[in-house]
């Protein structure tokens, strides 16, 4: 098991008031299954993904990457596992804007200590079509090609588990079709437990299952086809 | 440093305008310290290089070397005082002096004293005066069309002296000091050479002075130096803020970068590093620009300007700065810290 999320809870204190992002939530992910989770604004979604990817600790209850707890880690070791275990997916991309393609995956290596990968740095970029777009930097490239480029570079420590957060927000429907095409691919062929958190219901059939979270609850949604 | 290198050269603009104030600060730092120094040897270099170790002069003269009068049995008394190994007269006035069959007048400080004894400097041109109507002067003189040879006399004296030769480093008041025979002028001091750190008896009857003190007593001395130094610290303090300022909006410009890097899992401190290697880079590379301008201005300044770059004094600037600037963007490096990598997630805001 990948990941597995056990009566997860997370309270925000707003003032007096608090209030449950999460909700006792139980879920698990396997490797090379791809996850959908979806669920209006406001609903919790990116608390479970900041949660499950090491970024918030939870209020109470388990989380297990890899058979590691990391619910009560140290900042320290959060910082690395997401660096060794996690693969992030951001909305925008996300890119560093002044490194080039290829120094958008080295900075990855660089930060574990991990040189002399230049080797699977161009055959990562080859894979995903990037050869000729290795010197480039961000605002040289189109929408599509950086949600590529920040895909390989969720891939380049080869971590357990894949995080995607609206990897289709900023892309028209055909460029971000592709996307989640690539995505679900990836985590299919090289065996990764993935997550996508989204609204856009078109891409739900490139999942293998679909999650609905709604007031910090999370449920098994309905067929969407 | 993987991220500093690759940013600075990617977004080189805003580094190179900021490169730009830095230089332009460094160099007005080291043209004023350069006129500092200038103008204190210009004013006290005769002092500063004399050899001795102390002078003792009158108890009422304020601790100024202009005002001290001394009876001629104040010699022999310092002489015999405890810890004292050598003792010589010294008389202190500023004159005129003009060149036989010219009638134009020059500011000089006379200086009187043993010819024979420790205070006359070594003639860098020309030899050592030797008799009573030899005179050693300011090598300074040689640009008011003195030579060696010259006879010259004295404002209010008829006396005939020759000009022996010339000595670097001896201005005194920002004018060229000329060594002479003790005459029968009234002695100002008697300049003293101690033995060890022994302090010398006399402070009952004399005031005994470090060189220090007697630059102190030098009329203008003290305020011409205080307001260069207040320039000087003004400049370190403008240092410090422009570049705090201009780091503080870059980190505040960066900070969604930042956020993002550390999701990814990149430790702060590897981004604090990066930063600080900018920084000290930055610094280090503008400072040397600015030494090697103000080295061209330098040579390119009229001789007599009063102008010293000494490699000390450069070397101490240039650390202060780097500290100053490396302080500077210590607030900035403190919003590193600050920047939660969750913000990655939410949008990056």
């Amino acid at each position: 098991m990948s990941l597995t999320m056990d009566h997860v809870t997370k309270v925000f204190k707003d003032g007096p008031n608090e209030f449950k992002a999460l909700d006792n939530v139980s879920m698990e992910v396997n490797e090379g299954e791809f996850v959908a989770v979806i669920g209006p604004s406001g609903s919790g979604k990116s608390t479970f993904l900041s949660t499950a990817g090491a970024l918030l600790s939870p209020t109470s209850g388990t989380i297990k990457i890899d058979g590691e707890n990391i619910a009560d880690l140290s900042d320290n070791k959060k910082t690395k596992l997401r660096l060794n275990k996690i693969g992030f997916v951001f909305q925008t991309a996300n890119l560093v804007p002044y490194l080039n393609v290829t120094d958008q995956l080295r900075v990855i290596h660089v930060a574990a200590k991990n040189n002399n990968r230049t080797d699977d740095e161009t055959a990562l970029l080859n894979h995903f079509g990037l050869g000729h777009r290795t010197k480039n930097f961000p605002s040289e490239l189109s929408g599509g090609e950086r949600q590529r480029v920040a895909i390989a570079r969720a891939l380049a420590n080869d971590p357990e588990l894949i995080l995607a957060d609206e990897p289709t927000a900023s892309l028209d429907s055909k460029r971000g079709r592709e996307v989640v095409e690539l995505l679900s691919n990836e985590i299919h062929n090289r065996g990764k437990a993935g997550i996508m958190v989204t609204h856009d219901e078109r891409v739900l059939d490139l999942c293998d299952r679909v999650l609905m979270i709604k007031d910090g609850r999370l449920t098994e949604a309905e067929a969407v086809h | 440093m993987f991220l500093a290198i690759r940013e600075l050269l990617h977004t080189k603009l805003r580094y190179i305008l900021i490169g730009f104030i830095m230089v332009l600060v460094a160099m007005l730092i080291f043209i004023i310290s350069g006129l500092a120094n200038g103008l204190s040897a210009d004013n006290a270099s005769s002092i500063q290089d004399m050899q001795a170790d102390r002078l003792v002069i009158e108890k009422d003269a304020d601790q100024q070397l202009t005002k001290s009068i001394l009876p001629e049995s104040a010699l022999s008394e310092v002489e015999q005082a405890e810890g004292v190994t050598e003792a010589v007269p010294l008389t202190v006035h500023m004159s005129g002096i003009s060149k036989e069959g010219s009638e134009q007048q020059h500011d000089v400080a006379v200086f009187g004293t043993d010819l024979q004894g420790m205070l006359v400097p070594e003639a860098i041109q020309g030899k050592q005066p030797a008799d009573a109507s030899d005179v050693i002067a300011d090598e300074s003189l040689q640009q008011e069309g003195m030579a060696i040879g010259d006879t010259l006399t004295f404002s209010g004296d008829n006396t005939a002296y020759t000009i022996t030769g010339f000595a670097e480093n001896q201005r005194f008041s920002h004018t060229p000091v000329i060594y002479r025979d003790l005459h029968h002028d009234k002695m100002t001091a008697v300049a003293i050479q101690t033995d060890g750190d022994t302090g010398v008896n006399l402070n009952e009857s004399y005031d005994v002075l470090s060189k220090d003190d007697v630059l102190q007593g030098i009329p203008s001395y003290a305020q011409e130096q205080a307001s260069l130094d207040m320039m000087i610290v003004f400049l370190f303090v403008i240092a410090a803020f422009v570049l705090a300022v201009f780091f503080y909006v870059i980190t505040m410009q960066k900070k969604s970068q930042f956020g993002i890097l550390k999701a990814l899992g990149v430790e702060t401190s590897y981004i604090i590093r990066n930063l600080l290697f900018q920084m000290v880079a930055i610094s280090i590379l503008c400072i040397g620009i600015a030494m090697g301008i103000t080295y061209g201005i330098k040579l390119i300044l009229p001789e007599d300007m009063p102008f010293m770059m000494e490699t000390t004094n450069m070397v101490w600037v240039s650390g202060l700065l780097l500290v100053v600037s490396v302080l500077g963007s210590l607030i900035s490096l403190f919003q590193v810290v600050k920047v939660d990598p969750i913000q990655a997630i939410e949008g990056g805001e």
